[in-house]
C-alpha cells in the first residue's frame, strides 16, 4: 500500500510539474518584449506627493479620439516609450520608483529631470551603433540626454530609409519593409512624440523682453499669455502701419515658443464660437489639417451652409446640425442679422489651440486662450515652489476642466471611474488569486482522497472563485467606462476569451467534480490573465479608444463578436483537456482511476461540440454582418478564413469520430492540433496584416504565436508517439491482438461502454 | 480553359442590357443542372430493380450512392477545404486577394498547387467550388437521404440542410452575383455602378454633333483571362463596319512615350509614339492600370488601324479617337459598368472622424432614389445599407471635401439573389445545433453527475 500510494504520488507529482512546464513555456513566451532592468543617476529627483498624484491623475485630457484621465494618457505614452508602467532609476543614491502618472507630470513640469530619466527602451542596439553611439547592451533604457547628441543622424537615418521604402513602393506597390531588419524609424518617431509632450510648457518660459517689465494692472509683459491676449490689439495696430523689427521679433517669438508645443499634451477643451452676421455677411470655418465635424446652431435669423460651391441647406432659426469640412462657409440670407453659436470638438495642446484661435471666428477666443495659458503658466512657476501651492492650483486646473468637459457632454463621474478601474487592478489581482489557486490545486493532487485533498480541493475553489470575480469584475466595468459589450478589439478578447473558458470549466467541474475541470480552468484564467497583461505592455495602445465606424454596432457587438470568442474560448479550453489527458497518459495517472481517461474524452468531444456551435454560429453571423457593411457574405478575408478553419477543424473531428477514424487518443491529439488552429485565427491571422479587418491587425508577437505553434505541435507528437507505444506495449503484455480500427482492447471497450 | 492558352480566340459582343439577361441565364442553368442529374440517378435506380443487368446496375449504383454519402467523402471534402482555406489565407498576403480568388475559390479552379513564398508546396488540392460541390451532394445523400430519421437525429438533418442551404448560396452568388462601386459628389446623381477590377472596352460612335451615342461593350468575360500573348478577335454587329483585336494585354502597365521613355523601352510594340511597359501586379487588383493593343479590322479581317488603350484608373477613361469609313468613333479601356435599375441623388453626406484622430466614427448618405416620376428618400449609414429591387447599396467609403470642393460618398453596389439566404441559413443551423447538442448535454449531464456529493479521489 505505501509503495502504491508513493507511485501515485509521483505520478502526481510529475503530472502537476509538467502542467506548471506548460504555463512556465506559455510565460516565457511572452515575455520576448521584455529589457533587462538597468538604474541610471538622475540627481536632484524627488518624488511627487501621494496627493499631488491623486489629483493630477484625474485631469481631463484628449487622446485616441476621447476625452479620458491624465492617468491613463500617462500609462499608455509610458507603455510606449519605456515599455513598463514602472520607471526605476538612482536619485542621491536611493532606488526611486515611479508611475505614470509621476512620470508624465515631470515631463509638463520638470522637463530638465525628466531628460534625464531612462525614458526610451531600446530593443535594438545596433540602431544606435549604426549612428555612433556605445551601447553595453543588445536592450537598454536610455534617457533624452543619452540619445540627444546622435538624434540628428537617427532621423537622417529615419529620413532615407523612408525615402528608400517609398522609391520601392513607386516599383512594387506591394513592398513591405522586412520585419526584423534594424528600423531607425519607430525610435524616431518615439522621440519625436517625447519632444512634443516635453514642449508642452515651453510658452511659459515666456518671451526675451526685460524681466522687470510689468503693465500698470500687474501683468507680465514677459509672459506668452500676456501677448496672446493682445495679439488682436497688436494685429489691429500692426495692420495700419508697418511692423516695427522688435514687435515683429515678438510675435514671432510668441508663435515660436507655443509652436514648440503643438505635439503637447491635449488638455484645452474647445471653445465655443459665437458669431453674429449682419444681413449678406458670411464667415467661413476651417478645420485645418484633421477633419473635423463642426455642431452649428443658429439662435437667430437665418443662414444658409455652404462646401465650395455646394449648398448643404438652411438653416433657421432655433435649428442646429452637424457639418464636416475644410471650409464651411456659412451666410446670412435673411434680413436681420444672425447669431450662430458653433462648438467644435477638439481638445487641443497650447501650441495647436493658437494656430486655431488665429483662424478662428470669435475674436473672444484669444482672451479665453490668454487665460489659459495664464493658469498653466501660473502651475509651471508653481512646480518650482512648495509643492502644497503647486497641488492646490493642479486641483483648480483639474476642477476647471472637469467642469468644462461636463460642458461639452462629457459624463459625469467617468473620468474617476477610470481611475478607479486602474486603481482596482482587477486583472492582476485576478491572476495573483489563479496563481494562488493553482499552487493550492498542484499540492491538493498530491493527496487527493484524504482530509488534506479535500481541503485544498475546497480552497482551491475558494481561490479560483475569487478570481473569476476580479476578472469578471474587470471585464463588467470596461464595459461601463466603454458603453459598448466587451469585445470590440483584439486585447478585449483575451480576459473575454479567459473569463469565458474560467466559466465553463467551473460549470464542468461544478458537475464532474473531479478536480481535473477546475485545475484546468485556473490554468485557463492564469494563462489568459497574464497574456492580456503582456499583450498590454508590447501593443501600448489604450483599448478602451473608441471603435471605429465599421465596428460601432452594439447588436453585432454582442453577438457575433462574443460568439466567435465564445468559440475561441471552447477550443483552447478543449485542447487543454486534451493536455491534461495526454500528461496523464505520459505519467500514466489513468492507471489509478481508469475512469478518468474517458471522462476527459467525453469532456472533449463535448468541448469540440461547444466549439463547433459557437464557431459556427458566430462564422455566419460574422458574414451576415459583412453582408450588411461591406456588401458581400463571404470575402475569404484572413480573418473570415480563420474562423472557417476552427468550424472545418472541428467537423473533421466530429465526422472521423463519427466515421470511426479517430479514437480515444485520436481525438485527443486533434484537439490539441485544434489549439493551433484558433491560434491561428485569433492571432495569426492579425499578423499577416492583409484583409478588411485591419482594426485587429496587430505586430510584435509574432515569436511568441510561433512558440504556440511549435509547443502545441510537439505535445500532439508526443501524444501520437505515446498512443503508438501504448498500444505496442499492451499489445505485447496481453499478447492478443487488437480489434482492427480501435485502440482499445476488447474487454475495455466494453467498459468503456 | 482557353483563357490560357496561347492562341486567337473569337467572341461576340454584347450591349450593356444585353449582358444583365445572360448572366441571369448562366446563374439558372448552374443552379437547375445538379438536380436534373440527381433525379435521373433515382429513376435509374427504381427501373433497375427488375432483370440481373439491372441488378448489376443497382450494385454499381448502390455503391456509388455509398460511396458519396459516406464518412471518407465528407472527411476528404472538410480536410480539402480546411487545406484550401489555409493555404489560401497565406498566399493572399503574397499575390493579394484576387489573384488567390480565381487561383482557389474559383468555379474555373479545378486543382490548386499552394505556392508561399515563391516555393511550389506539393499538394495538389481540387478547387474549393468543386470541393463545395461534392460536400453538398454528400450531405445531402448522407446527412439527409441516409441518415437515420429519428428525434434523436432530428438536430443533425437540420443543422445538415442548413449547411447545404448556406453552400448552395454560396454557388448562387458565385455565378450571378455581380458588384461594383459608384461614386457620387454630394448634390449629384447617379445611375451605374462601375466593376472594382473587371475590365471591358467601350465603343462610342460619334454623332454628327460630336454627341456620344449608345456604347457598344466588349464584355469583361472574354477580356479577364487575357494573357499578354494571347490575341482575341471581337465580332461586332453589323451595324459598325469593322471588328477588333486585343492583343498585348497587361493587367498591369504604365503608358510610356518612346520620346520620354526610351531608357525604359526595351523592344515593346509602340503604336504613335506610345509603348505599354508591363509594372508589377499590384495585390489590390483595382489600383493595377490594364493596357491593350487595339486593332481595328474590316469585315474581312485587314487591318485597318492600331491603338494603345490604357485604362487610367480615374472615373471617367481618356479615350482614343479613330475614323473608321468616314465616321469618328472613340475605343476606351475601362472597368465594366453595369446600369442600374433606378437612379441614386446625394442630398446630403457627412463623415465624422473621432476628434483628433483619422479613424471614422460615423458615415451617412442621405440619397433619393429616383425611379421615373417616383422619388423616395433613404438614409443610407454604416452597417445599415439600402435594399431595393434585389439591389443593395453599402456605405462603402466616404471622402471629405477639398478646400472649395464638396464631399462624396461611394457605394458599394451588389445585385444577389442569394443574398438573404446565409441568414435563413443561420436560423435553420442555430436550431439544428440547438437541438442536438442540447440532447447530448442532457445525457452528457445524466450520466456525469456523481451520486455521491463528494469529490472524485
Amino acid at each position: 500500500m505505501p509503495k502504491k500510494s508513493f507511485n501515485g504520488a509521483a505520478r502526481w507529482t510529475g503530472f502537476a510539474l509538467a502542467i506548471v512546464a506548460t504555463i512556465w513555456i506559455a510565460v516565457v513566451t511572452n515575455r520576448d518584449g521584455y529589457s533587462k532592468e538597468e538604474y541610471q543617476q538622475v540627481e536632484g529627483y524627488s518624488k511627487w506627493n501621494e496627493e499631488t498624484v491623486e489629483i493630477a491623475k484625474g485631469i481631463p485630457v484628449q487622446d485616441g479620439g476621447r476625452v479620458k484621465p491624465f492617468e491613463t494618457r500617462a500609462q499608455f505614452l509610458m507603455l510606449k516609450l519605456h515599455g513598463a508602467r514602472k520607471m526605476k532609476f538612482e536619485s542621491g543614491g536611493r532606488e526611486m520608483s515611479i508611475g505614470p502618472t509621476e512620470w508624465l507630470l515631470d515631463i509638463l513640469f520638470r522637463p530638465e529631470l525628466a531628460l534625464k530619466m531612462p525614458t526610451f527602451r531600446v530593443d535594438d542596439s545596433e540602431l544606435l551603433e549604426n549612428v555612433g553611439m556605445e551601447v553595453e547592451s543588445r536592450r537598454d533604457r536610455y534617457s533624452y540626454i543619452q540619445l540627444e547628441p546622435y538624434m540628428q543622424e537617427l532621423g537622417k537615418r529615419a529620413g532615407d530609409l523612408q525615402k528608400e521604402i517609398q522609391a520601392k513602393m513607386q516599383v512594387d506597390p506591394d513592398y513591405k519593409f522586412p520585419a526584423g531588419e534594424s528600423d531607425p524609424r519607430a525610435l524616431a518617431r518615439k522621440i519625436m512624440e517625447y519632444q512634443g509632450m516635453v514642449a508642452s510648457n515651453d510658452f511659459s518660459k515666456g518671451v526675451t523682453l526685460d524681466a522687470s517689465a510689468e503693465t500698470a494692472d500687474g501683468e507680465q509683459m514677459s509672459t506668452v499669455s500676456y501677448w496672446v491676449k493682445a495679439m488682436p490689439v497688436l494685429a489691429a495696430a500692426l495692420n495700419q502701419q508697418e511692423v516695427p523689427d522688435h514687435v515683429q521679433k515678438l510675435i514671432n517669438e510668441v508663435s515660436f515658443r507655443l509652436g514648440r508645443g503643438e505635439g503637447g499634451i491635449e488638455w484645452l477643451p474647445p471653445y465655443e464660437a459665437n458669431v453674429v452676421l449682419p444681413p449678406g455677411g458670411e464667415a467661413t470655418i476651417h478645420s485645418g489639417e484633421v477633419v473635423k465635424t463642426f455642431e452649428v446652431n443658429c439662435e437667430s435669423g437665418q443662414v444658409e451652409m455652404f462646401e465650395g460651391s455646394s449648398t448643404l441647406g438652411t438653416l433657421e432659426e432655433g435649428a442646429g446640425d452637424s457639418y464636416p469640412g475644410a471650409e464651411l462657409v456659412v451666410k446670412n440670407t435673411g434680413e436681420v442679422s444672425a447669431t450662430l453659436k458653433i462648438q467644435g470638438r477638439e481638445w487641443m495642446s497650447a501650441g495647436n489651440r493658437l494656430g486655431e484661435v488665429s483662424r478662428g471666428l470669435d475674436i473672444t477666443h484669444w482672451e479665453r486662450l490668454s487665460n489659459d495659458l495664464k493658469t498653466l503658466e501660473g502651475l509651471c512657476a508653481a512646480a518650482e515652489g512648495k509643492e502644497s501651492e503647486f497641488a492646490e492650483k493642479l486641483d483648480d486646473w483639474r476642477e476647471e476642466l472637469v467642469s468644462r468637459s461636463s460642458a461639452l457632454g462629457e459624463k459625469e463621474g467617468k473620468l474617476e471611474s477610470e481611475v478607479t478601474y486602474y486603481e482596482k487592478n482587477y486583472f492582476v489581482r485576478g491572476l495573483v488569486w489563479f496563481v494562488l489557486a493553482f499552487v493550492v490545486a498542484a499540492v491538493s493532487w498530491l493527496a487527493p482522497a484524504s482530509g488534506w485533498g479535500r481541503w485544498t480541493y475546497r480552497l482551491t475553489w475558494i481561490l479560483g472563485v475569487l478570481g473569476a470575480v476580479y476578472l469578471t469584475w474587470g471585464i463588467v466595468h470596461r464595459c461601463i467606462l466603454m458603453e459598448r459589450p466587451p469585445v470590440g478589439n483584439l486585447y478585449d478578447t483575451i480576459p473575454f476569451i479567459a473569463g469565458g473558458g474560467v466559466l465553463v470549466l467551473f460549470l464542468l467541474e461544478a458537475v464532474t467534480r473531479r478536480r481535473i475541470a477546475l485545475g484546468a480552468a485556473i490554468a485557463v484564467g492564469l494563462l489568459g490573465l497574464f497574456l492580456a497583461r503582456a499583450f498590454e505592455g508590447v501593443d501600448a495602445q489604450d483599448h478602451m479608444d473608441p471603435l471605429r465606424a465599421v465596428l460601432r454596432s452594439n447588436f453585432w457587438l454582442s453577438t457575433h463578436v462574443i460568439i466567435i470568442t465564445l468559440g475561441y474560448s471552447g477550443g483552447l479550453i478543449a485542447a487543454a483537456m486534451s493536455h491534461v489527458f495526454i500528461y496523464a497518459k505520459a505519467f500514466r495517472l489513468d492507471r489509478t482511476d481508469r475512469s478518468l481517461s474517458r471522462f476527459l474524452t467525453r469532456s472533449v468531444y463535448g468541448l469540440v461540440c461547444f466549439t463547433l456551435f459557437f464557431s459556427l454560429v458566430g462564422t455566419v453571423l460574422g458574414g451576415i454582418w459583412a453582408n450588411d457593411s461591406w456588401g458581400r457574405f463571404w470575402g475569404w478575408d484572413p480573418k473570415e478564413n480563420g474562423a472557417m478553419l476552427i468550424v472545418l477543424w472541428c467537423l473533421i473531428i466530429l465526422h472521423a469520430r463519427m466515421g470511426g477514424y479517430l479514437k480515444e487518443w485520436g481525438i485527443h491529439i486533434a484537439s490539441v492540433l485544434g489549439a493551433i488552429v484558433v491560434a491561428f485565427s485569433w492571432w495569426g491571422v492579425n499578423l499577416l496584416g492583409t484583409g478588411l479587418h485591419s482594426y485587429g491587425f496587430t505586430e510584435g508577437i509574432g515569436g511568441a504565436v510561433k512558440m504556440f505553434y511549435c509547443f502545441e505541435f510537439v505535445v500532439a507528437l508526443g501524444g501520437i508517439g505515446l498512443a503508438i507505444w501504448e498500444k505496442k506495449s499492451r499489445g505485447k503484455k496481453s499478447g492478443r491482438k487488437w480489434p482492427e480500427g480501435t485502440d482499445q482492447l476488447p474487454n475495455e471497450q466494453k467498459a468503456l461502454g | 480553359m482557353s483563357d490560357s492558352q496561347n492562341e486567337s480566340r473569337s467572341t461576340e459582343v454584347d450591349e450593356y442590357y444585353a449582358k444583365a439577361g445572360e448572366k441571369a441565364k448562366v446563374g439558372k442553368k448552374a443552379k437547375g443542372s445538379p438536380k436534373s442529374v440527381f433525379n435521373e440517378k433515382s429513376v435509374a435506380s427504381e427501373k433497375s430493380k427488375a432483370g440481373n443487368k439491372a441488378v448489376k446496375e443497382r450494385s454499381i449504383w448502390a455503391w456509388a450512392f455509398r460511396v458519396l454519402a459516406g464518412f471518407e467523402v465528407a472527411i476528404i471534402c472538410l480536410l480539402m477545404l480546411f487545406a484550401a482555406t489555409f493555404f489560401g489565407t497565406l498566399e493572399q498576403t503574397q499575390v493579394g486577394l484576387y489573384q488567390t480568388l480565381q487561383k482557389y475559390f474559383d468555379m474555373e479552379a479545378l486543382f490548386v498547387i499552394p505556392e508561399l513564398n515563391g516555393k511550389i508546396i506539393p499538394l495538389p488540392i481540387p478547387g474549393t467550388f468543386w470541393v463545395s460541390a461534392v460536400l453538398v451532394v454528400n450531405m445531402t445523400l448522407g446527412g439527409l437521404i441516409r441518415a437515420r430519421k429519428g428525434w434523436k437525429t432530428a438536430g443533425v438533418l437540420i443543422a445538415h440542410f442548413s449547411m447545404i442551404f448556406l453552400l448552395v448560396a454560396g454557388g448562387v452568388s458565385q455565378i450571378s452575383k455581380k458588384e461594383g462601386v459608384m461614386h457620387v459628389y454630394q448634390g449629384d446623381r447617379s445611375d451605374y455602378a462601375r466593376s472594382y477590377t473587371e475590365p471591358t472596352i467601350e465603343i462610342y460612335p460619334i454623332g454628327d454633333k460630336g454627341q456620344r451615342d449608345r456604347p457598344f461593350v466588349v464584355d469583361s468575360k472574354h477580356l479577364t483571362g487575357l494573357k499578354s500573348e494571347d490575341s482575341l478577335t471581337v465580332r461586332l454587329p453589323e451595324e459598325l463596319p469593322f471588328d477588333l483585336k486585343v492583343s498585348g494585354f497587361l493587367r498591369s502597365s504604365d503608358l510610356l512615350q518612346v520620346g520620354r521613355a526610351k531608357d525604359q523601352h526595351e523592344g515593346e510594340r509602340v503604336v504613335d509614339g506610345f509603348f505599354l511597359k508591363e509594372t508589377k501586379r499590384a495585390q489590390q487588383e483595382e489600383t493595377n492600370l490594364t493596357g491593350c493593343y487595339l486593332t481595328v479590322l474590316d469585315k474581312d479581317g485587314v487591318a485597318l488601324q492600331e491603338m494603345v488603350l490604357h485604362y487610367n484608373g480615374m472615373l471617367f477613361p481618356t479615350p482614343v479617337t479613330a475614323q473608321v469609313n468616314g465616321e469618328k468613333y472613340e475605343f476606351s479601356l475601362t472597368r465594366w459598368i453595369w446600369p442600374m435599375p433606378f437612379e441614386v441623388e446625394l442630398d446630403k453626406t457627412l463623415g465624422e472622424y473621432w476628434p483628433g484622430t483619422r479613424d471614422p466614427s460615423w458615415f451617412q448618405s442621405d440619397i433619393t432614389k429616383v425611379e421615373g416620376d417616383l422619388r423616395e428618400e433613404y438614409s443610407i449609414v454604416m452597417n445599415k445599407p439600402m435594399r431595393h429591387e434585389g439591389v443593395t447599396l453599402y456605405q462603402a467609403s466616404w471622402a471629405p471635401p477639398a478646400p472649395g470642393g464638396r464631399p462624396s460618398s461611394g457605394f458599394a453596389i451588389v445585385q444577389n439573389p442569394s443574398d438573404q439566404w446565409p441568414k435563413w441559413s443561420l436560423y435553420i443551423a442555430s436550431f439544428g445545433l440547438m437541438l442536438h447538442f442540447g440532447m447530448k448535454l442532457t445525457r452528457f449531464l445524466g450520466s456525469s453527475i456523481p451520486k455521491k456529493k463528494t469529490p472524485h479521489a
